[in-house]
This record gives structure tokens, C-alpha cells and sequence, in this order.
């Protein structure tokens, strides 16, 4: 199933995990409202709602919170350390060690544990975990409540190196499909692949050609990818 | 006309139809079929059967171009067919209908069976855009004969229903109406019994006679309903593993039904 | 008389709406410009989305190709606008044929994600083409002058927009309304079936996309002529949003489907005065309203419901 990195805006003032509690809450009541019906509905519905949301939710943010740009402070203010000749912003460091924390985490409960084991049995095959007596329904609605809370904290990890502002998912959005294009669609480890060697690519599109056309990496490798190999290096083929 | 309770296994020769040989169709290490002879050389309804798995589909799939074959030969009035795309393999008159239904459910009855006539147009792109009189003239012509062509199918009143509307069986008359309104040399039905009532079946045997009656195509088909094939046929070729096993008209299958059961078990 | 009534409704169409512009103010007919223009695109857009059925993102980068292409040539190579009206529509429509390419094989969703990126690539090279193609900014487009009379006011270019969207629009409706347009849906219902029939497949999408492209392009050219002003905006999310709920509204896979959501998307925001902030929270609920409660659009609606109006055709009558 299609998966939009998710429009979530992160707020000025609200602490991280209330936050991400909150987006978690609004996830789940929109999937009983929108979601559930969207499992059976036709693709070109499924993708027509899937971006309207997009609209809906910046609509949204931009109603609550207006529409300048705002600026977030980094979360253990704006020092740095210097390892070598590498300087490093401690915003960046929060981000990379969150990052490695979390997907460790995460792939340990991927890996090991009986929810794991639920989420890898559907992904194989919804009507066998069904028969096994996993509610599909459910397993929707978490699933897109884990990828909200994921993209919810991605978002806070972002907020004080980009601007703020209601439009913020659409800039990701492109972004995130591609490491999702080079990585390949429904393959965690895939996402992890994909994202940093998209990261890779954007800063040394930077370096070696123009730090003006970073931006047109993304598009780029989409784009290439998915004319060549539609799978991406660790992807699994869509029906 | 061809006596066709004759005996027809001869030697295949440039005047045929259609000619198959040694037709081989594999799929990874499964073969499904296996070096097939058929030959089309007399106008008559032929039927194909075999049981579940015998190779009946991919053999059709595999002479209309959806399925390219790794061995073989395909001559269609003379000209090899192997390896050409199924549209244009369509537009030369070998038309087929598909066993899942291959109707178009957003278009209605009539627009269904006109876009059979796909093939038979000769007014270009550029004519029909700036509304030339020819493009103009074939298109009213063609509405005109769609509408006699459901008269005549009984499908007339039902013109201008939205075709997934209609039931599964109704749909699969309107595809053997939309084949029929191409005009082909050769139709090749791939189960058009299944999924039908018992009237829609007696309909399908009325319209499959009508055609052999004015003898403009040859036709063959595969089902599984014995009575079916039996009750329609001219001639049937009994496929099983992908190979043709017997051959024969239905009063020789039937005094050789031993042979039959033996492979295909009681019908 | 019905009979001369129908048969020569569209030029009677025509010469009535010549009179509009004595009618209606300035502001009123700017209005009804951008309603022209919009079914362009909308009808467009049916074509990819609702006749052929293929989940293309990219009609807005068509639309901002069309309006680049006649902004850039008039302004940079003084071309008159007769000459680089159809030039933008065939260029907009080659780029259409190029995007139709992966569309033959790429899945649904790799094509979704695929024109996103089309797009976005577009409206970056407009953004940062500096010299070339004017920045974020964007850039004035002059009043077109055919036979040395100069277009300048919104009356005015409504004579030229009046007569490039007849013109389109008539030959679209004999397309859509034959074996072509047939073939549009039948590829979308079944492209095994339509190969059956000796469809090609192929040809009929990128045959889709090159009308639909032209169409799109001429808009944008219209567009250009209207606005006067050309910025990147037109490649926007924002903007493709619109179009879908346009599509939506109206009804998908249908002309009069096309009208209906042209006509209420651009009038809406005029009624709905200083709610700007709630435009895009409105656009989106209301595609997810009629995702779930109407799918077929109003003009699908009425169709279904009403009695006495039939399904639109894909044959003349």
C-alpha cells in the first residue's frame, strides 16, 4: 500500500512527546474516519484522498497557526563540537544519534519481537495474517499511527534546521520519496538505505556541482530510478 | 461448403486457415504446452477440451500473442503470426474473448460492441478530428449495424445500459456480440459457457449456430461442459499436459470415451 | 427547427457569446477568461485521468509549460502571439508524449510519484533559471498584437480565448466521441481486452497524452495572456490540488463533467471572499466528499439520478 510521508507540522512551544502524542491521537481518528474506508476503496480514490489530506492538514496547521514562517529552537541550543576537522551543531547530533537509536530500536522490534513478527507476517500477505487471526483493521491503524508518530518526530528532529511553516511537508514529501524510490518501496531497511544514501547524494550534488541545484537531486533520482529499476536496490514488488 | 463429418486429420497444407505446429509455451520449468498441432482447414465450430491445467488458455493465449511462444510455428493464411504483438495479431481477424470476461463496464452495451469494429475502420486519426465525410459516414454506418447486431442478439433493449450493470453471464454476451462485430476470420472463445445461465447458454447456442449457418468464420472454443461442447462442435481436440491426446468428431469421441475417461475422468 | 438547433449549436453558441463582453464589467470578465481556460485544463486533465484512466500528476506542469512557452518567446524572442500560441501547444504536447512513455509501464504508484517529480522539477528550473526563465518572481507578459491591433484589456483577450477554446474544444468533442475515444476507455478498463480488438495499447495512451498535453499547453498560453504575469506558482501542489478537485467535483471521465468543475472552482473563490486561508483545507474536503459520497462528480450524478439527462456518449447519436 502507497505510503505518504506524512504532513505533520511540527508547533512552536509544544514539548516532543506531547507532540507526538497529539499526532498519534489525530492519526487515529483520522484513520476511523478516512482510512478505514480507504483499504477497499478504488486506487484512484486512494490516491486522491491521500493528497488531499496533504491540503486538508496543511489547510489546517496554516488556520491554527497562521502562515509565516516560524522558528523552532534546537533542542540543546545552538552549540556545537568539533570532532576533527568536522564541526558538528548540536541539533545535528541530536538528529543522528536519535536517528541511529531509533531505527536500532526499531528494527529490534522489527526483528525480535511477536509485534514484529505481525507486522512482517502482513506485510508478506494480508490474508494470511488474517486467517491467523490478526485483525487487519487494526494492523491499518497502528501502522499508520507508528508511521505518523515516525514522521511526527521526524519532523520536531527537522523543524530548527528548516523553516516552519505549513508548507514544510510538501518540501520533505519530495525528498522523502526518493530515498523511498532509491531504497525501495516496503523495505524498512530499505528506508534506512535510502535515506542516507539520498542524503549522501543531495550534499555531494552541493559540493561538486552546485549547491543551487541540491534541491533537483531528489527529482532526479526519482525520476532515473524509477525508469531503470522500479524496486529500488532493496524493494519488494508492488502488486 | 466442407462435408466436416468427414475425417479431418490430413496432412496441413497451404490452403488452411490456420496452421500449428510442434507449438511450445513454458513458464519457468512448467511446460504448459507442449508441442501442438492444430490445423484449421474447414469452415466448422471446433472445440478444444481437456481438464483443468491441460494448456486450453495459454494455447489460445499463445496463438492471439499474449503469451510468446518458445518453440513452434503459427501460419495464418500462409503468413507466420509467431511473435507479433496481439493487437496486430486482432487486426488481422483473429479475434478471442477472454475467460474472466474482457468486457469494458464503463462503456454501455453498445459502446462495448461497437468498439469491436476497432479494426474494421479505414478513416485515419486526421479524417475523424476535422470530421471528414467519410469518417463521419463509417461512424453513423457502424452505429447503425451495432444496433441490428444487438437486435438481433436480443440485446436491444438493453443498448445504453452501463455494462458492469449487467449480470456476469449477460456481460459475456455482450463480449461474444462484440467479438462477432469485428467481423473475424477466426474467433477463438476461451470458455464462453461459464458463468451462465441456463437461458444465456441456449442464447449462446443459438448465436454460435446462426454463425456457423452463414458460415463467414471458423470459430473454436473451449468449456467445460461436456454437454456443451458436444451439443455445438464439429470437430474436437482433447488436450491434456499441454499435448494433444485425440482427436476427433463428437460421434468419434464419444465411441472412444473410454480413452477420454481414462484421462479426463467422467464429464 | 430543433433539428437546425442542434446541429449548429456550437456556432450559435459562438456568435451569442460574442456579445458577452458589452454585458459584464471588467473584473466579471476576467472571471470568465479564467472559466475558459480552466475547462481547457479540466477537459485535459479528463483525458490522462478519466478516459484512459492513467494517474498522471503532470497536467499542471503542462499548463505551466504552455504559459512559459509563450511567455518566454514573446518576451525574449518578440514573437507575436499567433506564432507562439501553437508553438507552446506543440511543445507542451511533445513533452506530454515524453511523459507517456513510463506511463505504459511504470505502476500506478511509481507514476504518481514519478509526475510529482516532473513536476517539481519543472517548477525548479523555472525557480532557479535565473536569466533564462525570470525566478520566483516571474515575469510580465505584454499584450498580444494580431494585425496591429493590440489585446489589452480583459474584453479584448476574451475574443482571442473565446475562439482558441471553441476551436479546441469542438475537435476534442469529435475525438472523445469516436472509435479514439473509445479506445481511451477501453485501454482503461481492460488493455488485454482492448489488445483483443486490436487496440494498440501504445499508441493510445501517448496518443492521449499528446492531446491532452496540447490542450493543456494552449491553456497555459491563454493563461499567459490573461494573467499577464507568469510565475512558478503554476507547478505548485497547490495548483494541481485545484485541478483535482475540479476533476473531482465534476465528474471524472466525462465533458460535461469537465464544464461543471471548471466553472465552480474558478467562480468559488469569489463568492467565498477572504477565506484564503481556508482555500486549500476546502479544496481537500471537498475531493475526500466526493471520493467517498460521490464519486462520479455532479455531472455523474445528475446523469445517474436525474431521469431525463443520459450518460454522456462516446458515439455521436
Amino acid at each position: 500500500m502507497f505510503t505518504l510521508a506524512s504532513m505533520y507540522n511540527m508547533n512552536y512551544g509544544l514539548s516532543v512527546f506531547a507532540a507526538i502524542a497529539v499526532v498519534c491521537i489525530i492519526t487515529a481518528i483520522l484513520f476511523k474516519l478516512v482510512f478505514e474506508k480507504l483499504i477497499e476503496a478504488p486506487h484512484l480514490g486512494q490516491v486522491l484522498v491521500t493528497v488531499a489530506l496533504i491540503s486538508v492538514l496543511q489547510g489546517l496547521v496554516r488556520i491554527l497557526w497562521g502562515s509565516e514562517i516560524r522558528f523552532t529552537p534546537p533542542l540543546f541550543g545552538t552549540g556545537s563540537i568539533t570532532v576533527g576537522n568536522v564541526v558538528v551543531a548540536n541539533q545535528e547530533l541530536v538528529i543522528l544519534i536519535g536517528v541511529i537509536v531509533f531505527t536500532s530500536v526499531f528494527s529490534w522490534i522489527f526483528l525480535k519481537t511477536n509485534a514484529g513478527k505481525v507486522m512482517r507476517a502482513a506485510s508478506e500477505s494480508l490474508r494470511g495474517a488474517s486467517l491467523i487471526g490478526i485483525n487487519i483493521t487494526h494492523f491499518h491503524r497502528n501502522m499508520w499511527i507508528i508511521g505518523a508518530g515516525i514522521a511526527a518526530l521526524a519532523g520536531i528532529f527537522v523543524g530548527p534546521l528548516i523553516s516552519v511553516m505549513p508548507e514544510m511537508g510538501s518540501v520533505i514529501l519530495i525528498k522523502a520519496f526518493a530515498a523511498m524510490t532509491l531504497g525501495g518501496f516496503g523495505s524498512i531497511p530499505g528506508a534506512f538505505v535510502g535515506g542516507i544514501l539520498m542524503g549522501v547524494i543531495e550534499n555531494l550534488t552541493a559540493f561538486y556541482i552546485s549547491s543551487a541545484l541540491r534541491e533537483i537531486s531528489a527529482f532526479t533520482v526519482i525520476i532515473v530510478i524509477l525508469l531503470v529499476k522500479p524496486t529500488g536496490i532493496m524493494g519488494v514488488k508492488l502488486k | 461448403m466442407k462435408d466436416f463429418t468427414k475425417d479431418n486429420r490430413r496432412m496441413p497444407n497451404q490452403e488452411d486457415v490456420l496452421t500449428i505446429r510442434k507449438l511450445t509455451v513454458r513458464f519457468g520449468g512448467l511446460t504448459a504446452v507442449d508441442g501442438m498441432d492444430f490445423t484449421i482447414d474447414s469452415l466448422s465450430i471446433r472445440g478444444v477440451i481437456g481438464p483443468n491445467g491441460a494448456g486450453k488458455t495459454t494455447f489460445f493465449n499463445a496463438i492471439t500473442g499474449f503469451v510468446k511462444p518458445q518453440a513452434g510455428e503459427i501460419f495464418f493464411q500462409g503468413e507466420s503470426i509467431l511473435g507479433l504483438p496481439s493487437h496486430r495479431i486482432a487486426s488481422r481477424g483473429i479475434i478471442r474473448t477472454f475467460q474472466n470476461g474482457g468486457v469494458f463496464p464503463e462503456m454501455s452495451v453498445i459502446e462495448n460492441v461497437m468498439s469491436g469494429y476497432h479494426r474494421l475502420f479505414t478513416s485515419s486519426t486526421a479524417d475523424i478530428m476535422v470530421g471528414r465525410r467519410n469518417a463521419r459516414r463509417e461512424e453513423t454506418e457502424m452505429i447503425e449495424k451495432a444496433m441490428v447486431q444487438l437486435g438481433t442478439l436480443g440485446l436491444a433493449e438493453a443498448a445504453d445500459k452501463l455494462v458492469g450493470d449487467l449480470s456476469f453471464g449477460q456481460q459475456r454476451l455482450v463480449e461474444v456480440a462484440r467479438a462477432l462485430f469485428s467481423k473475424p476470420k477466426i474467433l477463438f472463445l476461451d470458455e464462453p459457457g461459464a458463468g451462465l445461465s441456463a437461458g444465456e447458454k441456449a442464447t449462446l447456442v443459438d448465436i454460435l449456430r446462426e454463425t456457423r449457418q452463414r458460415q463467414e468464420q471458423y470459430i473454436v472454443l473451449t468449456d467445460h461442459s461436456m454437454d456443451f461442447i458436444m451439443n455445438i462442435c464439429d470437430f474436437i481436440t482433447v488436450m491434456n499436459f499441454g499435448r494433444k491426446i485425440f482427436e476427433g468428431t463428437p460421434g468419434e469421441i464419444q465411441s472412444n470415451s473410454e480413452v477420454i475417461d481414462a484421462y479426463l475422468g467422467k464429464e | 427547427m430543433t433539428n437546425l438547433v442542434n446541429r449548429y449549436k456550437y456556432p450559435m453558441l459562438f456568435v451569442a457569446m460574442l456579445f458577452i463582453p458589452m454585458l459584464i464589467n471588467s473584473y466579471t470578465q476576467y472571471i470568465l477568461n479564467l472559466v475558459l481556460i480552466y475547462i481547457l485544463v479540466v477537459l485535459g486533465f479528463n483525458i490522462i485521468l478519466g478516459y484512459v484512466g492513467r494517474f498522471s500528476f503532470a497536467n499542471a506542469a503542462f499548463f505551466g509549460i504552455g504559459a512559459y512557452a509563450v511567455g518566454l518567446s514573446m518576451v525574449k524572442w518578440n514573437m507575436p502571439f499567433w506564432i507562439s500560441l501553437p508553438m507552446a501547444s506543440f511543445v507542451t504536447s511533445l513533452i506530454a508524449i515524453l511523459v507517456g512513455y513510463p506511463a505504459l509501464r511504470l505502476h500506478r504508484y511509481y507514476l504518481v510519484i514519478v509526475t510529482i517529480a516532473f513536476m517539481s522539477l519543472i517548477q525548479f528550473i523555472c525557480i532557479h533559471g535565473g536569466e533564462f526563465t525570470y525566478g520566483p518572481s516571474g515575469f510580465d507578459i505584454p499584450s498580444p498584437v494580431l494585425m496591429g491591433f493590440k489585446f489589452s484589456s480583459d474584453k479584448s483577450v476574451f475574443y482571442i480565448i473565446l475562439t482558441v477554446s471553441f476551436l479546441i474544444f469542438y475537435f476534442t468533442t469529435k475525438i472523445l466521441k469516436s472509435k479514439i475515444g473509445r479506445s481511451f476507455v477501453a485501454v482503461k478498463n481492460s488493455d488485454l481486452a482492448a489488445e483483443g480488438l486490436a487496440i494498440d495499447v501504445k499508441h493510445t495512451i501517448l496518443f492521449a497524452f499528446a492531446v491532452s498535453g496540447f490542450i493543456v499547453g494552449t491553456a497555459g498560453g491563454l493563461l499567459a495572456i490573461t494573467i499577464r504575469r507568469i510565475t512558478p506558482d503554476t507547478f505548485s501542489m497547490g495548483e494541481i490540488t485545484k485541478h483535482f478537485v475540479m476533476v473531482v467535483l465534476g465528474g471524472l471521465g466525462s465533458i460535461g463533467g469537465s464544464i461543471i468543475g471548471a466553472i465552480t472552482i474558478t467562480i468559488l473563490p469569489e463568492f467565498l471572499r477572504g477565506i484564503q486561508t481556508y482555500q486549500e483545507l476546502i479544496y481537500g474536503v471537498t475531493i475526500i466528499f466526493f471520493v467517498f459520497f460521490a464519486p462520479e462528480g455532479i455531472y455523474g450524478f445528475i446523469t445517474k439520478y436525474l431521469p431525463g439527462v443520459p450518460r454522456e456518449r462516446l458515439y455521436k447519436r
